[in-house]
């Protein structure tokens, strides 16, 4: 498998994974009532090495589906020369960036 | 040359711009999730978000997810095999079943239920 089919295939298994994910995720932070979303309620379920598993596994679904997406949209549109490094070389760096901003909240 | 906008380029387009959409939104989420250290912090930003103007948006940020989650399944769907004429059926199942889970969801953020 090469990686253009390797990244369709990873795109369609982790949009799956983030349909489940964020089902879970608008049931407890917006549906369940305001008292879940109070300061120390929110602290204690980052606390919870299960919530900090999931959300780990959350934040490198939903960081590879988003920016394999982007990827392939620079693909298409922005040609093969000095524009599409650019596009690549902010994308790779927002992912990294992200990635550590999201690491440091799950850590927090 | 012109493209007619049928349903599926009417889809794709859907899908370009709500999947651009919400990866510019991971940006926000986790700026405003890494103020959650300072319990006065968090205080005000749920304040914020009590704020009609962000409870709209967060409608329209669950419209997007919907949109672009509906879509991306139906996709799936047909890239692991099913029949391409089913495309508009699926479609259009999916605009009404994804249009009411956003009905009823906006409902709720919006001040109406749990």
């Amino acid at each position: 498998m090469n990686g253009i089919a390797a990244g369709w295939l990873f795109q369609r298994l982790t949009g799956l994974v983030l349909i489940a994910g964020l089902l879970l995720h608008f049931s407890i932070m917006h549906f369940s009532g305001q008292e879940q979303i109070t300061y120390a309620f929110v602290l204690k379920r980052l606390s919870n090495p299960y919530w900090k598993a999931f959300d780990l596994f959350f934040l490198v679904t939903i960081l590879f589906h988003g920016f394999n997406g982007l990827w392939g949209i620079a693909l298409e549109y922005a040609g093969a020369g000095r524009l599409l490094k650019v596009f690549q070389g902010i994308m790779l760096v927002s992912v990294c960036a992200l990635l550590l901003t999201g690491i440091y909240i799950i850590t927090l | 040359m012109r493209y007619k906008l049928q349903t599926g380029s009417f889809a794709w387009v859907i899908h370009r711009v709500t999947g651009i959409s919400l990866t510019l939104y991971i940006f926000i989420h986790l700026y405003v999730l890494s103020h959650l250290k300072d319990p006065l912090k968090y205080a005000s930003l749920i304040e914020m978000m009590k704020n009609p103007l962000v409870k709209l948006s967060e409608a329209g940020l669950l419209g997007l997810v919907i949109g672009h989650a509906f879509n991306g399944f139906r996709l799936t769907l047909i890239d692991i095999g099913a029949s391409t004429r089913l495309q508009k059926k699926l479609f259009l199942g999916a605009f009404f079943i994804g249009g009411l889970l956003f009905l009823y969801g906006s409902w709720i953020i919006l001040g109406g239920g749990p």
